[in-house]
């Protein structure tokens, strides 16, 4: 709507735009011939075409090569600090953490896993460096993991070894063992993978892998991981646990036909059983004591509807129950699910729990006193640890470290490169064509 | 009736279905010249300067011209393009050589309106002034002010907001 200001600013501008009268000449004289826009060199879309391409087939041949790779640590490097550490809080996750077959750390303190809720985060299996908070993916379990709807990708199992030289991966119809020094497999045997996670074992030297069979026959497996020596011992049911006694020479099993726990020799030999109580199994792999002196096992017991389990320690000669740890493991599940709360013993009278709901690894003494917190998860919404294990051989004189350091998680996985690369290269071919296009229809002076 | 025969092309006729370009191009200077010379003018405050200006955005226009769809808004934006720079360069001279009169000193005497806007617009930025004689003078939507200034539509309303609060105030001093 025109108001009087408008009015008087239309009458202003012509007046004085009228005033300097324009004349316009007859035509314009021109000199010049009209002449088309200079036109490229016929090599340069071809140059830039081959360029694109090249710049595709870089980033899917060779992963990892735009970022510098980590050097595989060896014993004796100076770098090194001196002794293995838990940092007071755990890196949270992160899909940009680099790969163990291409950026090895070294021996880890720990190995867990991330379960994400969310579509587009997968599950990830990670190790942590003994000696720094250097964080890097088990590529082979996710290679070797199985797709399950809706949960994804789930990662193969693994097992650390109790002095973190080693992982054990089991998944892809094998068994491997992992260098995590190199970062490569140095030991892979037959391994049928088709049904639930088996229980595996190291013994504390990181010698011997032991595992549960449960496919054709029903076994204990045994594997030299230093002369690849392979041995098998068939057992009457599923082997529900299993845990290596301090002195690597016997195994304690759980076999869920059986009640009691059988303790055997490497050579399959039956030492004796060992009757804990109904409906227990051993608490981990890790679940003997460092003086053999004593077991950790479940104890569930009904509620209601309800199975709760809790960590009991049993006297490893006589079976009986020597006392309980105080953090009990009181979540409640329905029957046949249980709880892997127990992590490994800290020391001879201390054993290190996970709290899920807190996200904290703690320290409770079996002899009673204040439980302390050695390190935590951060709490994310939608991510949550798993089969959290600690490398038990090192924890003696473990010291924690500051987090005042930021995570060193390593190069990009070769994965995310690729797909960088693929997306960054497309987009630059569609913004180059898009500008080309619209330059032939429209030219600024 | 005898049926009609097979088509028959007839020597020296041509069918016309576009103008060549210089037929367009002379189209466009003779619709064109007078408003652009004005555009400039209030753009850059010398008619010297909008006439030059002018020859040379159609003499431009004139290698690429059956490149371009829409004569009118490509040679405004080429126009305030080329005043702005000028309006820098004077700038930079005046610093230098003292400061120039806005219009002509031969201009004839102006009413009291003109006289105001001719204060006002001495006070505005070039684009400002552009603003003000596409929207005013050329009756044009704010879409087409923003294609010619090379902005949004709401960088042209906050143009025209701010230069309407200049004009009014040397409107209402009168």
């Amino acid at each position: 709507m025109r108001t009087d200001l408008d009015d008087r600013i239309l009458r202003g501008l012509r007046e004085l735009v009228d005033a300097a009268p324009v004349v316009a000449p007859p035509a314009l004289s021109t000199v010049e011939r009209p002449r088309r826009r200079p036109v490229p060199p016929r090599w340069v879309a071809p140059a830039l075409a081959a360029a694109a391409v090249l710049t595709v087939l870089a980033g899917v041949t060779m992963p990892g090569t735009w970022w510098p790779t980590a050097a595989p640590i060896t014993p004796g490097d100076p770098a090194r600090p001196p002794g293995p550490s838990l940092p007071a809080e755990l890196a949270p996750y992160s899909r940009l953490t680099g790969e163990l077959s291409t950026a090895p750390v070294g021996p880890a303190i720990m190995a867990y896993g991330y379960s994400a809720e969310a579509l587009w985060e997968p599950n990830q299996s990670l190790v942590l460096a003994a000696d720094r908070p250097a964080y890097r993916m088990v590529d082979l379990a996710l290679r070797r993991g199985v797709r399950n709807f809706p949960e994804g990708l789930l990662p193969a199992p693994v097992a650390l070894a109790p002095d973190g030289a080693k992982l054990a991966v089991a998944g892809g119809g094998r068994m491997a063992v992992v260098d995590l020094t190199t970062g490569g497999v140095t030991r892979e045997v037959a391994f049928d993978s088709g049904g639930p996670p088996p229980p595996m074992a190291w013994s504390s030297g990181g010698r011997w892998l032991a595992w549960g069979v449960d496919a054709q026959e029903q076994a204990i497996a045994l594997l030299d991981t230093v002369t690849g020596e392979q041995r098998r011992f068939p057992v009457t049911g599923r082997v529900d646990s299993l845990a290596f006694h301090p002195d690597g020479q016997r195994l304690a099993v759980r076999v869920s036909t059986e009640v009691p726990l059988r303790i055997l020799t490497l050579d399959g030999a039956l030492e004796r059983t060992l009757d804990v109580g109904p409906s227990a199994g051993l608490a981990g792999p890790g679940a003997w004591s460092p003086d053999g002196r004593r077991l950790a096992v479940l104890a569930a017991t009904k509620s209601g509807d309800f199975e709760t389990d809790s960590i009991v320690l049993v006297d490893a000669v006589r079976g009986a129950q020597v006392g309980s740890v105080d953090e009990t493991f009181s979540t409640a599940r329905p029957e046949g699910h249980r709880g892997q709360s127990f992590v490994a013993w800290a020391s001879p009278d201390s054993v290190l729990v996970f709290r899920p709901g807190t996200g904290s690894i703690v320290e409770v003494p079996v002899t009673g006193g204040a439980a302390q917190v050695v390190t935590r998860f951060p709490m994310e919404s939608g991510r949550q640890p798993t089969g959290v294990q600690v490398a038990y051989a090192l924890l003696p004189g473990t010291a924690g470290r500051s987090d005042d350091t930021a995570p060193d998680r390593g190069p990009v996985p070769a994965g995310l490169v690729r797909l960088g690369f693929t997306t960054g290269a497309g987009g630059l071919l569609v913004l180059a064509a898009g500008a080309w296009l619209f330059r032939r229809r429209w030219l600024p002076l | 009736m005898e049926p009609p025969g097979p088509l028959e092309r007839l020597p020296g006729v041509t069918t016309v279905t576009e103008l060549p370009v210089r037929q367009r191009f002379d189209a466009a200077y003779q619709a064109q010249f007078a408003p652009l010379v004005r555009l400039a003018y209030v753009t850059t405050g010398s008619m010297p300067a909008a006439e030059d200006v002018v020859q040379e955005v159609f003499l431009a226009a004139y290698r690429r011209f059956d490149e371009i769809d829409d004569p009118g808004a490509y040679l405004r934006r080429a126009v305030i393009s080329r005043c702005t720079s000028w309006v820098r360069r004077r700038s930079l001279e005046r610093r230098h050589a003292g400061s120039a009169r806005w219009l002509p000193t031969d201009a004839a005497p102006l009413g009291p309106d003109a006289t105001a806007v001719r204060a006002a617009l001495a006070r505005l930025t070039t684009r400002q002034r552009a603003a003000v004689f596409l929207r005013y003078y050329l009756d044009l939507p704010q879409a087409e002010i923003g294609d010619a200034l090379g902005c949004r539509p709401g960088t042209v309303k906050s143009l025209l907001h701010r230069a309407l609060a200049v004009l009014k105030e040397h409107l209402d001093e009168d």
